[in-house]
């Protein structure tokens, strides 16, 4: 594999993260929370890469086997590639098009990247879909980058430029082995509250939540095969299942709510044929 | 406000609606109700991993964007996939398949559409009191409606004449769905003789109003004259006497007149075609 131009740039980045999280160990210690710290970095070292997405697209992950981003599928149907596809997809995307060009050239995105978030069990960034398709950060290892919060929403403004300076969006960027140091740089102050040690639930919850989640990016191809179970919320399955068991009873046409009843059955199906575990999320 | 269906991922089953400044994902996830969206941070987040096709289309308000966005991704999943010109043709298709309700009789329509409604709910309940599923009687009933519009025949209908424009089109969607058996005694029944068609057209003409109406009914073998004093909301007397003077009208015995000849005559009589 060779190495991704975004993982070449984000090394690069290193010593500047080294220095910072340095200086909050340093507070961290004098402040008597260096259990606090360890215990951290522990609950963090479980951590997975997770991409959520809708019932159907999921759907068509398992039975296809490959999950694509916005520049392959508009490959996949045009058959451009290099500047061609380039141009169609910022066509698409219309007005925010040259946004997403630009975040993409600041980190060294290429083509095959994919957006990712950091996962410690739960139902992972739900507003993306509700089903969380975990994977192991094993196989991309050492070369998936990440980014201390979520990309996007921290560059933009309601407005289309870049909220933040190009240094002050980078300063969140980095290797993949340099996420536990992005975070306590990050969490420094919720880590101050604790002496010893941490409740792993909390934890999750921070590193989960819409404001504070670790965006991971995966570089290169996310296949069926990598995929380690697909998790949903428990209000989810059940939500699910229960339209499921109401629509047996009904003929005609359904309410909109239904619509959901057959993706969702094939989800089941699709998962079970591939062998595919899954999992009620932790935390609800 | 009119709203704007941005783009659309079909296969995911979501869309992006634009409704002045403010932007919504529809999905199916969220049954389809619009949750509000930042942009661009939203929408770009959103386009990260979607099929996005942009579609760019008006529509009157968020609910029929929503609807147009949920229509288009069931077609796809049927389709099992849509290309971008696929989506964009059928786009076109249900613009144009929209475009009469906006002609010249809209307004006429509307006004009637009162009068017109409590007509179609009495025969909704009509063929739910039959044993009809809700869901095969209130889309019996909604063809009907649509078919009287098309058809312009409204305009010239009043009270029963239009229920009874009602029963009969319904009935005829009625059979055109259902499965019939080839071998029943109706289907083998001789057609009328060129005689008794034309005496039965002369015969017809010369019908009342509320004749015409019963008989035309009572020609379909399945209803007993508790159900059309029902669906006619007249007493089962004054059913039995209206079809009693019909079948003196017609000169022939009312048991004899209950075939699928007969009732073919008087629907084109009501229809006014009939007539020449």
């Amino acid at each position: 594999m060779s190495v991704p131009a975004a993982y070449t740039k984000a090394s690069a980045l290193g010593p500047g993260i080294e220095t910072r999280f340095d200086s909050a160990c340093g507070r961290l210690a004098t402040a008597s929370c260096n259990g606090a710290l360890r215990s951290f970095r522990s609950i963090l070292g479980r951590g997975k890469a997770a991409i959520n997405m809708p019932l159907p697209k999921l759907v068509r992950f398992v039975e296809e086997g490959s999950y694509l981003n916005i520049y392959e599928l508009v490959a996949r149907e045009t058959g451009l590639s290099g500047a061609d596809l380039e141009g169609a997809v910022l066509d698409r995307l219309k007005d925010f098009g040259p946004l997403r060009l630009k975040l993409d050239r600041l980190f060294c995105f290429e083509f095959d990247t994919h957006y990712a978030s950091f996962n410690l069990g739960g139902a992972g960034a739900r507003r993306y879909g509700s089903c969380c398709v975990v994977f192991d950060l094993g196989h991309w290892a050492p070369f998936h980058t990440c980014f201390a919060g979520d990309s996007i929403r921290a560059c933009c403004s309601s407005g289309r430029a870049p909220l933040l300076a190009d240094d002050e969006i980078l300063a969140s960027f980095g290797t993949g082995a340099d996420l536990d140091r992005l975070a306590v740089i990050r969490h420094e102050r919720f880590l101050e509250r604790h002496a010893h040690t941490l409740d792993p639930g909390e934890v999750r919850d921070i590193l989960e939540a819409d404001d504070s989640l670790f965006e991971i990016h995966l570089h290169g191809p996310v296949t069926r095969d990598l995929v380690q179970e697909v998790r949903l919320s428990r209000a989810d399955y059940h939500h699910f299942c229960d339209l499921a068991e109401r629509a047996r009873g009904l003929s005609g046409p359904l309410p909109w709510e239904f619509d959901s009843v057959e993706p969702f059955q094939a989800m089941l199906a699709a998962l079970d044929r591939f062998d595919i575990p899954l999992v009620l999320a932790e935390g609800g | 406000m009119s709203c704007e269906l941005w783009a659309i991922d079909a296969e995911g089953g979501e869309a992006i609606l634009k409704e002045g400044d403010r932007w919504y994902l529809s999905s199916l996830d969220h049954a389809w109700r619009p949750v509000e969206v930042e942009a661009p941070q939203g929408v770009l987040e959103w386009s990260l991993a979607r099929h996005v096709v942009s579609v760019g289309r008006e529509y009157d308000d968020l609910e029929r964007a929503t609807i147009t966005a949920r229509r288009l991704c069931r077609a796809v999943w049927r389709a099992g996939g849509m290309s971008t010109e696929d989506v964009s043709r059928w786009l076109d298709a249900t613009v144009l398949a929209r475009r009469p309700e906006r002609g010249p009789d809209a307004k006429a329509w509307e006004e009637r559409l009162p009068e017109i409604i409590r007509e179609a709910v009495k025969l909704d309940r009509f063929f739910q009191a039959k044993g009809c599923p809700s869901e095969d009687s209130l889309r019996f009933t909604l063809r009907v409606l649509e078919q009287l519009r098309r058809s312009g025949e409204w305009k010239g209908l009043r009270e029963r004449d239009l229920l009874l424009r009602f029963f009969t089109a319904a009935w005829e969607i009625h059979g055109q769905t259902r499965v019939e058996d080839p071998a029943t005694p109706e289907t083998l029944e001789r057609d009328l003789s060129d005689y008794d068609q034309r005496l039965f057209r002369k015969n017809l003409k010369r019908l009342e109003p509320d004749e015409l109406s019963c008989l035309t009914l009572w020609t379909d073998t399945t209803y007993s004259v508790e159900d059309l004093a029902v669906l006619l909301n007249l007493s089962p007397e004054a059913v039995q006497e209206s079809l009693d003077r019909a079948a003196q009208g017609m000169g022939r015995p009312l048991e004899e007149l209950r075939r699928t000849a007969v009732a073919e005559l008087c629907r084109a009589q009501l229809s006014g075609r009939g007539r020449n």
